[in-house]
Parts: C-alpha cells; sequence; structure tokens
C-alpha cells in the first residue's frame, strides 16, 4: 500500500470517544490546511498570471490596469519571436543547457557513487573539497574563468558556454546525490557483489536507476539555473548575435524609457515555459521513492 | 566468497577514476580562479590590466580599516537576512513537504508542481512581478489593503525597518518549493512500514512527526539548512534587482557591495579580496553548521 | 601527493602571473586623415536602442553604400549592460571600434582603464563643434584636457504637464522659477491634482535640489570658478543656501506635492498618476511622450525644463540628463581608427540626424535638424539646455559616495532624523573620502579652492 493516507490510519484507533474528539480536531484541521493551501496556491498563481496576462497587454492598457486579466495582444509573442530573433536564441539555449544538464548529472551520480557507495580511500576530504566548492562567490570565480576562456579563444563563441558546463563541478549535485546514495540499503550491494557484479556494473544497474529520483531532481534544478543564467553570457557572448542564449535576447526587449512590457512579458513566458512543461513531465519520477519497493522483501 | 579487500582495492582504483572529471572541473574552475584571485588581491588591479603592481596587504588593511567598514555592515545585513530567512524556509518546507506527503495522490501531483513553479521562475522575472505588486499607491499589496481600510501602508522596499522583511518575503515566495521538494523526497524514501508501525504502536500525529519523519529526514534538513544558508549569505540578484542595483534602504548586502565593488567602482581588487573574506567567513559558518548537524545525525542513528 | 599538490599550485601561479603579463595596453592616437577609399576595412558598432534596431541597419546600409571600402558590423547590448559588456569586451580584445556610451558619465571607462578604452577625439570637436545645438554638451565628455565622447543623441527628464487641464484651471506653464512654484502651489491648493508626479524610488524628487544647486551656482559666479568646472570646487563652510534648498524641497515632500509616498513611486509609477489624471505634472523623458500621449489621446501635453529664477530666467534652465554619445577604439589599427572617426561624423551630420529625428522621435544634437511635430519641436527647445554649464568631473567616485542619493532620500523622507546641514556635510565628506583613495583616483585629487568670493543675490526665490 504506497499511497496509504495517514489520515485514514489514525481514524482507525480503537478508543470511541477519543475518536469523536480527534474527528471534530482532525476537520477543524482539514479546514485550516485547506485554506492554507488555497492561499499558497493563489500566491503562487496569481503573479504568473500578472505575466501572462502583461504578456497579452499594450502598454496603455498595462498602466492603466496592470492587474487586470487581458488575452487582446498575442500578436506580442510574434514580436517577441520574430524581431527577438529567439528561433536563433532558442537553439542555443537547448545545447547549452542539454549539455550542462546531461553532464551534471552524470557527474553528480559518479561523485555520490564513489564517496557514498564506494567509499573510495579519502572520500571524506573529497566530501570538504566539494562542500567548499561552494563557498565562493561569482566574483572570484567569474574572471579567472572568463580568462581562461580567453586563452583557449573561446570567447564570443558558444563554446564559450558549453565547456564550463561540462566541466564546472557540480557541487550541489554532489552533495544531494550523496545524501541519497547514503540510504540505499547495503544489502543491495551485498547482493549485487555476490551476483558477481562488478564496480561499474554496480553502478550502471544498480544506484544509477535507483538515483533517478534524486537525478531527475539535480537536473532540474541544473536546467533552471543554465536556461536562466544571464551573467556569464552577458561577458562571454559579446558581439556574436547568433551565439546568444534566451536570457540575453530577453534583455534586448529592457530599453531604458520604451517601456513595452507586453513583449518583454511574452518573451518571458516563450522562456519559462518550456521549464514548466519539463517539470510537469519530470516531477512524477520523484515519487519512486528507493524504498518503495527494493527492500520491502 | 568474496574479496572484499580486492573489491575495495578495485573500487578504489576505479574510483578515482571516475573521479577524473571532476577533480579536472575542480582544478579548472575552482582551484585556479581562487589562486588567481587571492594573488590579484595583493595588487592594485582595477579592471583592466593596464600598470597593475603588487601592493602588499594593502587591499586587506583597507578593508579593517574605517574605510572598508561598509563591508561589515553589509556583511551584518546579509547574515540577517539569511539566518531569518533560512529558519522560515526550512521550518515551512518541512510542515508542507509533510502535507504534500499525506495528500491525496491527485490533488499531490497538481501541488508538486504548483509550489515548484516559483523556484523554476528567472529572477527577472520574478522582480517585474514584484515591484509592480509593491508599488506605492497602486501597488497589488496597496490596493488590496486599502479594501480592508488600511490606507497608509508602509513602503514597502523603501522603508529601511520593512525593506530587508519585504525581500525576506519574496525569497521565501521564490525557495520555499526547493526545501519542500528535497524533504518531500526524502519522506518518499522512508519506508511506509515504519510510519505505519508507529501509527499502530499509538504514536500521536505530532508525534510521529518529531519522532520519526524528522530524524529519518534529518540528512535532507542539513542539506536545506547549508544549501540556504550559502545562497542566502551570497544572495544577490533579488536586492540588485529591487534597488536597481544601488542597494539602498538598508538592502546593502554584501553580494550586491562585491558586485559593486567590482563592476561599478572598478576595483576589482578589493572585490577579489573581500570575495576570500566573505568565502572565509562562509566556510566557517558552514562547517560549523555541518558538524553540529553531523553530531546530531549520529545521535540519531545510534 | 602535497608535493604533487605544491608543483600544481606553483604552476598555477606562473600562470596566472603570465596572463596578467601580456596584458599589452597599447593605444593609438586620433586619426586625423580620413581613410583611403582603395583600403578595404571590416569595422565594429556597438550601440544600445534595441528599440531602434531597424533604423540603424538602414543607416548603416545607407554608409556602405557611401563606402564601398567600409563594411560595418552591428551589435546590440542595451543601456543597463552596456558598462559590463564593454569591460568584458575590452579585456577579450574584442572591444567593438566604434560604441555607444554616456557623454556626461565618460569616467568610469577612461579613468580606470587609463585611456586604454576610448580615443580623444580633440581634432574631431575642433572640426564639427560648431554643428551642435549646445557645444558646452561636449564639456561633459571632457577629462583632463581630452575629449572622450561625441554627443549623439539627447536624453533627459523634463517636466511634462497636461495643458488640457491646466487651460480648464487657467494655470500656465511658468517661464521663471517663482512661478513654478506659485504653480505648483496653486495646484495643491486647488486640490485635485498632486502638482507634480515623481519616482523618488528613482531619485527624481533631488532633481529639484540638483536645479536649484545650479541656480544659485549661476548666481553667486561659482560656474565661473575652474573648479567647479571641474567638478571639484572646495564647500565652502557656510552652507546656509544649501540647506535652504533642502529644507524647501523636503518641506515640498512632506506636503504631498509629489504624491503620497512618492519617495518610493518608481518612475513607470508616477507616469501611471499622469496618466490617470491624477496628477498635472510628471518628471518624464521624451521618448515617454509617444507612450503618455497614446494613453491619453484627449489630453494635450506639453513640457518645460525647470525654469530659473527671475534674474537668471533667460539664461539658464535645468533639465535633469546627459547625452548619449559615441566613442572609438584606440587600441584598433590605423585604418580601422580613421574608418571609425569616419562613421562617428557620419552618425552626427546633418542627413543622419535628420533621419533619426524623423523615425525615432528622439531630440537630436545637431542644430541644423527640423522637428515635423510642433510638440517635438517645441521640446527640443527645452532640451537645448541639457549640458549648459556641464562639468567634466576629473575624478571617479565610489565606496563613500554611492551611497550619498541613499543619504538624501531618507533625509527627504525624514526617516534619517538628521537636519540639512548635516546631510551636506556628510555628502561632502563622502565626496571627499572617494577622491582621497589612491585606488579609485591616482594620485588622489583634492578640493579646488575658490579664486574669486561668491557674488551677492536675490534670495527671495529661497524663501
Amino acid at each position: 500500500m504506497p499511497d496509504t493516507n495517514l489520515a485514514t490510519i489514525s481514524a482507525e484507533r480503537p478508543k470511541k470517544i477519543k475518536r469523536m474528539t480527534s474527528k471534530t480536531q482532525r476537520m477543524i484541521g482539514t479546514i485550516i490546511l485547506w485554506i492554507i493551501m488555497l492561499l499558497l496556491t493563489i500566491m503562487v498563481i496569481y503573479p504568473l498570471l500578472f505575466v501572462l496576462s502583461t504578456s497579452f497587454k499594450e502598454y496603455a492598457e498595462f498602466l492603466d490596469k496592470p492587474f487586470s486579466l487581458s488575452l487582446k495582444h498575442p500578436e506580442n509573442y510574434v514580436k517577441a519571436w520574430v524581431d527577438g530573433h529567439f528561433s536563433v536564441y532558442f537553439f542555443n539555449s537547448v545545447l547549452v543547457t542539454g549539455t550542462t544538464v546531461i553532464a551534471k548529472v552524470f557527474m553528480s551520480a559518479l561523485v555520490a557513487y564513489c564517496i557514498a557507495v564506494l567509499k573510495i580511500r579519502g572520500y571524506k576530504a573529497v566530501i570538504v573539497v566539494i562542500m567548499s566548492t561552494m563557498f565562493f562567490t561569482g566574483e572570484i570565480t567569474g574572471i579567472p574563468t572568463f580568462l581562461l576562456v580567453r586563452e583557449l579563444h573561446l570567447l564570443d563563441s558558444i563554446w564559450a558556454l558549453i565547456l564550463p558546463g561540462l566541466l564546472s563541478p557540480a557541487g550541489l549535485g554532489a552533495l544531494l546525490g550523496m545524501g541519497y546514495a547514503k540510504k540505499i540499503p547495503r544489502e543491495l550491494h551485498e547482493a549485487a557483489l555476490l551476483d558477481g557484479a562488478g564496480v561499474l556494473g554496480i553502478f550502471w544497474y544498480l544506484d544509477l536507476r535507483l538515483m533517478i529520483p534524486m537525478l531527475t531532481f539535480i537536473a532540474i534544478q541544473t536546467f533552471t539555473s543554465s536556461w536562466s543564467d544571464f551573467f556569464w553570457p552577458l561577458i562571454t557572448i559579446t558581439t556574436n548575435e547568433s551565439a546568444k542564449t534566451l536570457p540575453l535576447g530577453l534583455i534586448n526587449f529592457q530599453s531604458q524609457n520604451n517601456s513595452n512590457y507586453g513583449v518583454l512579458c511574452a518573451g518571458l513566458c516563450i522562456m519559462t515555459v518550456p521549464i514548466i512543461l519539463l517539470y510537469c513531465f519530470l516531477s512524477k519520477y520523484f515519487i519512486e521513492g528507493v524504498a518503495a519497493g527494493a527492500v520491502k522483501g | 566468497m568474496i574479496n572484499v579487500k580486492s573489491f575495495q582495492k578495485r573500487a578504489n582504483i576505479i574510483g578515482w577514476l571516475l573521479m577524473i572529471p571532476t577533480i579536472l572541473g575542480i582544478l579548472l574552475f575552482i582551484i585556479y580562479p581562487v589562486v588567481f584571485s587571492f594573488i590579484m588581491s595583493f595588487t592594485n588591479w582595477k579592471f583592466v590590466f593596464v600598470n597593475v603592481d603588487f601592493i602588499g596587504g594593502e587591499n586587506y588593511k583597507w578593508l579593517f580599516s574605517d574605510a572598508g567598514s561598509q563591508f561589515w555592515t553589509s556583511v551584518w545585513t546579509s547574515i540577517k537576512f539569511t539566518f531569518i530567512s533560512t529558519a522560515i524556509q526550512t521550518f515551512l518546507g518541512f510542515l508542507l513537504a509533510y502535507v504534500l506527503y499525506n495528500m491525496h495522490p491527485k490533488a499531490q501531483a497538481v501541488y508538486k508542481v504548483l509550489i515548484y513553479i516559483p523556484v523554476l521562475l528567472p529572477a527577472a522575472v520574478v522582480s517585474v512581478m514584484w515591484v509592480f505588486i509593491f508599488e506605492p499607491n497602486v501597488g497589488l499589496v496597496d490596493v488590496l489593503l486599502s479594501y480592508i481600510g488600511i490606507d497608509n501602508p508602509p513602503l514597502w522596499l523603501v522603508d529601511d525597518d520593512i525593506a530587508l522583511g519585504t525581500v525576506i518575503f519574496v525569497n521565501t515566495w521564490q525557495y520555499l518549493g526547493f526545501t519542500t521538494i528535497v524533504y518531500f523526497i526524502a519522506m518518499n524514501a522512508i519506508s511506509r512500514d515504519v510510519l505505519e508501525g508507529a501509527t499502530i504502536d499509538g504514536a500521536g500525529r505530532g508525534m510521529l512527526l518529531w519522532r520519526f519523519v524528522l530524524p529519518l529526514t534529518w540528512s535532507s534538513t542539513s542539506i536545506n539548512l547549508l544549501l540556504s544558508i550559502m545562497g542566502g549569505l551570497k544572495s544577490f540578484d533579488l536586492f540588485y534587482l529591487f534597488t536597481n542595483g544601488t542597494g539602498d534602504h538598508g538592502l546593502y548586502v554584501v553580494g550586491l557591495f562585491i558586485w559593486r565593488t567590482a563592476y561599478k567602482f572598478k576595483t576589482f581588487c578589493r572585490a577579489v579580496t573581500m570575495s576570500i573574506v566573505l568565502s572565509l567567513i562562509i566556510a566557517a559558518i558552514s562547517l560549523t553548521i555541518n558538524y553540529v548537524l553531523g553530531k546530531t545525525e549520529d545521535k540519531i542513528d545510534a | 601527493m602535497k608535493k604533487f599538490l605544491a608543483i600544481v599550485l606553483g604552476i598555477m601561479m606562473i600562470f596566472c602571473c603570465g596572463l596578467v603579463a601580456c596584458d599589452n595596453g597599447e593605444i593609438g592616437g586620433e586619426p586625423v586623415d580620413d581613410l583611403d577609399p582603395e583600403t578595404h576595412v571590416k569595422i565594429s558598432f556597438m550601440h544600445m536602442w534595441s528599440e531602434h534596431a531597424v533604423v540603424f541597419e538602414d543607416l548603416i546600409d545607407d554608409f556602405e553604400k557611401e563606402h564601398t571600402n567600409i563594411e560595418v558590423e552591428i551589435s546590440i547590448t542595451p543601456y543597463n549592460q552596456i558598462e559590463q559588456v564593454l569591460q568584458a569586451a575590452y579585456i577579450s580584445d574584442t572591444l567593438p571600434n566604434v560604441y555607444t556610451f554616456y557623454t556626461h558619465y565618460m569616467n568610469p571607462l577612461v579613468s580606470s582603464s587609463d585611456g586604454v578604452m576610448a580615443g580623444t577625439l580633440n581634432s574631431l570637436h575642433d572640426e564639427i563643434v560648431d554643428w551642435f545645438i549646445q557645444p558646452d554638451s561636449w564639456e561633459m565628455g571632457n577629462l583632463k584636457g581630452n575629449y572622450y565622447s561625441v554627443p549623439f543623441r539627447v536624453t533627459g527628464e523634463l517636466v511634462f504637464y497636461n495643458q488640457t487641464i491646466f487651460e480648464e484651471k487657467g494655470w500656465e506653464a511658468p517661464t521663471t522659477f517663482e512661478e513654478f512654484e506659485a504653480l505648483m502651489d496653486a495646484i495643491m491648493a486647488d486640490g485635485q491634482y498632486t502638482a507634480l508626479a515623481a519616482g523618488g524610488k528613482e531619485d527624481q524628487i533631488t532633481y529639484l535640489i540638483n536645479a536649484m544647486s545650479l541656480f544659485a551656482a549661476v548666481l553667486d559666479g561659482s560656474v565661473e570658478e575652474p573648479g567647479y568646472q571641474v567638478g571639484r570646487l572646495e564647500p565652502d563652510e557656510d552652507t546656509s543656501i544649501s540647506e535652504r534648498i533642502y529644507e524647501k524641497v523636503k518641506g515640498w515632500v512632506e506636503q504631498d506635492y509629489f504624491g503620497k509616498g512618492a519617495i518610493a513611486v518608481s518612475k513607470q509609477g508616477a507616469i501611471k498618476e499622469f496618466t490617470s489624471r491624477e496628477a498635472a505634472m510628471v518628471f518624464a523623458n521624451v521618448n515617454n511622450l509617444g507612450d503618455i500621449s497614446s494613453i491619453m489621446p484627449n489630453d494635450e501635453i506639453g513640457a518645460f525644463a525647470i525654469p530659473a529664477p527671475a534674474a537668471i530666467a533667460d539664461q539658464v534652465k535645468y533639465v535633469y540628463g546627459g547625452y548619449d554619445g559615441l566613442s572609438y577604439n584606440p587600441g584598433a589599427s590605423e585604418d580601422e581608427r580613421a574608418a571609425s572617426l569616419m562613421l562617428i561624423k557620419y552618425l552626427v551630420s546633418d542627413e543622419v540626424q535628420q533621419i533619426l529625428a524623423d523615425r525615432t522621435q528622439s531630440i537630436i544634437v545637431n542644430k541644423n535638424v527640423t522637428y515635423h511635430d510642433p510638440t517635438y519641436e517645441a521640446f527640443a527647445e527645452e532640451y537645448k539646455y541639457v549640458g549648459a554649464y556641464s562639468t567634466g568631473i576629473d575624478y571617479m567616485t565610489g565606496t563613500h559616495s554611492a551611497g550619498n542619493n541613499s543619504i538624501m532620500t531618507s533625509y527627504l523622507s525624514g526617516t534619517s532624523g538628521q537636519t540639512a546641514k548635516q546631510i551636506i556635510d556628510l555628502i561632502s565628506d563622502n565626496v571627499y573620502a572617494d577622491m582621497q583613495d589612491p585606488l579609485i583616483n591616482n594620485p588622489p585629487v583634492d578640493w579646488y579652492p575658490r579664486q574669486n568670493p561668491k557674488k551677492d543675490f536675490d534670495q527671495s526665490w529661497l524663501n
């Protein structure tokens, strides 16, 4: 019974009187809970609707009634896509983000496996090093990395975005992966070992698969940050229009006094929709917890 | 019988081989930049590499003198921001994850997406929205407040005492989903048998949370706390966007201060000096917390 | 293991030092002659007007047709990112041959880079300065005796007013500061409208302080001081006039002359108050005019620069603003530099400026341009004052004075609890601290003592 509802369990308690009070208590609790969830829903949905409806507005309408809902000017999307050269930027973004996500997920899984499962010699030191990669701010790493990429003559080309994406260490992913891999029961590894699996075999057939929920999460996390990364492309892709990514295309709609919020928000929606769709698609993998079936028997 | 020893030996070799890409990445993108920045913190590097000379420890001296006192003020602002928002976020995230965990599968599927959407939004979207929502008189918040009779609401993003609270609110709105989902994944990894057994033994709901769910998701708590604290101390984009990059009105956090020292005041050597000091502060706080949490975790395991 | 680490670190250190050393800041001088028509060159041009991208493509096409030996590559970076992008481009050796920046804000590019990012334009100045409506505008980009930027397009903020409301109520656009104040008083006394909607969050209220300080400086003769012209005239012990200016503006804020909570309002919020007819006047940029008149088609919109006190009303007005300007990369080859200057000259020439005025609805620097729309013509007349009495501030500001706007805002909103005197002293102390900072200004600069005593003037407009 993987989806057993805890509420039903507690309702089946034996003592009769206690059940009565707990029932009213529970009802009040449920009502409060639903009110909170409703409020939460509004708080998440409303700002999104705000951006969405702004994307269908002209400036005048936006200024007049910024919080009203509207669907009047779908041409903002055409403007954003065509005038903003979004097809090129979109392709570049997909390319950069795709390679980054694959590399980061795979590297996180490997690190997690080596440390949490294999416990390779000196793994404690490695944990400290990986954690310490997260102490440093963008100001420390940004400019030297920029100079490094310059020395490799990759500036102003899409490789300036792909290479750091491929190689830069996955601090967060590795930490999350380690926490998760630690939970994988030792019996499973012992069984695999008895079956004659090698070091790589155990990783490929057992741990990689068992880590899918967390890896999905890491993928989404990496996707989000890479998809909306702005500062690094800004300084590395300065003049080459064909190597720019979506966030750079988006700022082209911001000009000092010309406030075309409609097109800006249309661009934002174009940029945001893929992430949300991807998340909706992948989120079902989260629920398949490690322990759900594997160790029960 | 397998030879465990020989397996461990093989595991060591292959394991380190598998770590090569990560090690390469760390060398290229972390260690080299840090070494570089450390060297540059002893120069008068402005931005371009013209007339760059070594000036000894001047930058560090500056940082610890009166002239650099703003840095420490901004560090304090960041620490306030970080600890308040981390506390709120972790607490709410845990509760919300538990609510989510107990939901009907269909509702769960919806809320799992809903709750995470703000995390997915680029900071640019978030700021465009919230700036309009907090605009005086005509912004959504003030309009709603005027319906319930509050005609003199505070200036949300300008009043020095309130602005930080406003940003904490927005920050929580944005990252709560992350904390929640990390907890949620961990809760799903708890064997249902454990919880079922506990309920049958007569544990109340509060007891269940306190005695079972909290300890069993402890590693998530430590990850959440660490990430939120490190992120909070480094955070800068919300502050940048809400103040047009100036950090006015008590919103001058250290991330913004360093950014401005580098790109606005064009004194990169000072910016890297501050970054190094900030990294040490972040390291000290994180390692302390990691140590404390680790001790707690050991206790739970035992 | 430790040995290995030490070796790796050592190699890295050498590598780092190598990176620093290999940079060379060689720059060429200002080319005087045009490019030989036989020589083929390719140059790059970066501008910041994404909204006028098509216009610029057309203009550059025409330029290429005119000069078949020059090929121009265009790229766009928005105004709020261009400073960083130019710096990054310089470091990565892709600094565009010609780029747009701000004539009144060349200091960050010139001082911090020791002049390697922008070339001097001294002989071009002598050649074409009389093409300009406001020749003084060049002085904004004059640093330590060299010009670094050609003014190209006015960017500034006027007081917009709703003519229709004004006619209904019998109000008139002011021509002197006294009239301006009387007008605001009249609007407030009438009670129906906010006098002057202002985006205090984006410092629009402080424009009034700047305006009145400029008027006082003209009246007491400070503008003639060499120290004033480089932006560092020694502050007087006696700050009574400045105090009165600060207190006056604070008084207006307290009486809601700029609307409720004006100190937290954004520019967009201020424009909204104007377009929804809650305010009779607003600070706005000429580029907002199109939007505003499309929202309120039944209202006539006028605009004026903040007028000066009666004694000097015909010499000076205040407009908050400056110029989008053009600069070139001095590190390029001689041919590229020659072509760059040809492109710059082309962009400020009569015919191109006329096309820009017609197609981009902006106010232009060239004095031979005519505006077909009478509203724009009237606006252009007011914008003539941008850059009058302008100063080429010859030092960089930094950490300390960066907080000055915040200090002013909290003074105006009354949250700091400090007196005007304390605020004024604090602000000049902060500026002085930056002037003395050897890293920001090398060598450190000092105040410039006053040469002649202050003149007396009629102070009734400050009451």
